[in-house]
């Protein structure tokens, strides 16, 4: 069990570096958006997982929980004002076509 | 602390090198925000692998702390952020 988890920690951990790449090669900002939010939101919360399979604390369950919700909530609201603001400033898009 | 926590801390510091690049390399604000943020998930994630690894109580106080300063960064830029149009 506590090998498991320290697997899924480093399968979350591969996630935000593939959020950071993405970054890199996204061709335009929506894109990099794109890759930033929810590839990183989805690797803290592997790491979070992972975490409570190695712990057997109490304590690191409410906090993973508070961390959990709070990303939850943080993540996509400050995608929306990225992409908002990116909207109204006209920001080059690149065309597939 | 075992190879698999130790090979996730690499990779963390690895992501940290690379924002760091993508934020002094892009021109544009929106994306240096965009790697700052992502910057700050890494610390949150970097905080809990240690707390996984060395079990002291101070790294998950410290990922507690950057969460909440992330939250907060997200709502200042809910807020602010689309209405500074001149100076992006």
């Amino acid at each position: 069990m506590i090998t498991l988890g320290e697997i899924i920690t480093l399968l979350g951990s591969i996630f935000l570096l593939l959020s950071a790449i993405g970054l890199i090669r996204m061709p335009d900002f929506l894109m990099r958006l794109q890759a930033a939010s929810k590839a990183s939101s989805f690797g803290l919360m592997l790491i979070l997982i992972g975490g409570s399979m190695v712990l057997d604390y109490w304590q690191y369950e409410v906090v993973a929980a508070t961390i959990f919700i709070f990303l939850l909530i943080s993540t996509p609201i400050g995608a929306h004002a990225l992409a908002k603001a990116s909207n109204r400033n006209q920001l080059p898009i690149k065309d597939s076509n | 602390m075992s190879i698999i926590i130790q090979a996730s801390i690499l990779i963390i510091c690895l992501t940290f090198i690379i924002l760091v690049i993508q934020c002094l390399r892009s021109k544009s604000v929106l994306d240096q925000v965009l790697a700052m943020e992502l910057m700050g998930v890494s610390g949150i994630a970097l905080f809990l692998i240690l707390f996984i690894g060395q079990e002291t109580i101070l790294f998950l106080d410290l990922a507690q702390l950057l969460t909440f300063v992330s939250f907060i960064i997200a709502l200042v830029f809910s807020t602010f952020l689309p209405k500074k149009e001149k100076s992006l």
